[in-house]
């Protein structure tokens, strides 16, 4: 039984140079150059998108560019016609707007999301040239603008 | 097989003049010993080629980015092994099949393979190889067939020199056990 097994094992050891496997005849020469070939073919295949794109480079610069005429055309044009300005909309309707769909908010809440800038540019208007003065001596009193919004 | 160290052939291959031919000169260089350890992982001669094909156009594709603080052999190595056993779990879940039945259907090959014409004890030893968990096995041909020391195939499969040497000796005693079994 001990004798049957170790030749079973230096038959194995035979085995480690000789196992059984086969391939096809001169399979070793073939394959660098099958395996070149297909680096080859992938590399000109990623070549190809590049080589359109260098082909089409003038004709897609002329498309960029009228494209970039038209938005800047368009936004110019709406900028000017004044198609976004609110304007036309009354102060009964944005307080209207605001009673219906923000009741609990007072006018307080309202400006604190607006700048101040922006505050004495929406009253402007309403300001004649006596109440200028009487407006320059409150902010130069330092009084805020809930005061001033108070007054009115 | 050419004389040149791993040193010069990347050199080779990292000069846009040379590069293809460096290449060609590495795939000459280790092709044998790639093939081998994959066939031994997947048996069947058609998908060793095609595994062993993708193995070096990943080398090509990665050979920029190799540091050379490893062996390109041993990088090449890992390649091999990771393509070989994404390509069995591939097959798996294509087939649909458990582990069990994969190692049943690679022994088949050994079978009827027209490229396996071993004798029945070179036929026996494939089969109990098959018997081994996908990761012992691969462990197992490298220690065994290609006499790998331990470092090395620790270098290449990410695991511990200890838990190789078990993993190795647990292989040895299930392929005997198999084949004393008859």
């Amino acid at each position: 039984m001990r004798n049957e097994k170790k030749n079973m094992f230096s038959e194995l050891d035979r085995l480690k140079t000789d196992s059984g496997f086969r391939l096809p005849e001169g399979y070793f020469d073939t394959l660098p150059t099958e395996i070149s070939d297909k680096i080859i073919s992938r590399q000109s295949a990623k070549q190809v998108p590049g080589n359109w794109i260098r082909l089409l480079r003038p004709q897609l610069a002329l498309v960029a560019l009228f494209a970039g005429v038209a938005i800047l055309g368009y936004f110019s044009l709406n900028f000017f016609s004044g198609s976004y300005s609110t304007r036309g909309i009354t102060e009964e309707s944005i307080s209207e707007y605001l009673s219906y769909y923000y009741p609990s908010s007072g006018s307080y809440d309202f400006l604190e999301h607006i700048e101040d800038d922006q505050i004495f540019e929406m009253f402007d208007d309403a300001l004649d040239e006596e109440n200028e003065e009487i407006i320059d001596y409150l902010i130069f009193m330092d009084v805020d603008i809930q005061t001033i919004l108070d007054e009115f | 097989m050419n004389d040149f160290s791993d040193t010069e052939l990347i050199k080779f291959f990292r000069n846009k003049e040379s590069r293809h031919y460096g290449f060609n000169l590495i795939v000459r260089k280790y092709q044998e010993r790639v093939y081998w350890h994959v066939r031994r992982i997947l048996i069947s001669h058609e998908d060793t080629d095609d595994i062993v094909q993708n193995t070096f156009i990943k080398a090509w594709e990665g050979l920029d980015n190799f540091r050379e603080e490893a062996k390109l052999f041993t990088w090449l190595y890992r390649i091999a092994t990771n393509e070989a056993l994404s390509f069995l779990k591939q097959k798996r879940r294509v087939f649909y099949l458990p582990v069990l039945d994969a190692e049943r259907v690679l022994s088949n090959v050994i079978s009827n393979d027209e490229y396996f014409d071993g004798n029945e004890i070179q036929r026996k030893l494939q089969k109990a190889i098959l018997t081994l968990p996908e990761k012992q096995r691969v462990v197992f041909n490298m220690k065994y067939f290609d006499e790998m020391k331990y470092e090395e195939i620790s270098d290449v499969l990410k695991t511990s020199v200890g838990a190789l040497k078990a993993s190795y000796h647990y292989a040895v005693k299930k392929i005997e056990s198999y084949l004393e079994k008859d």
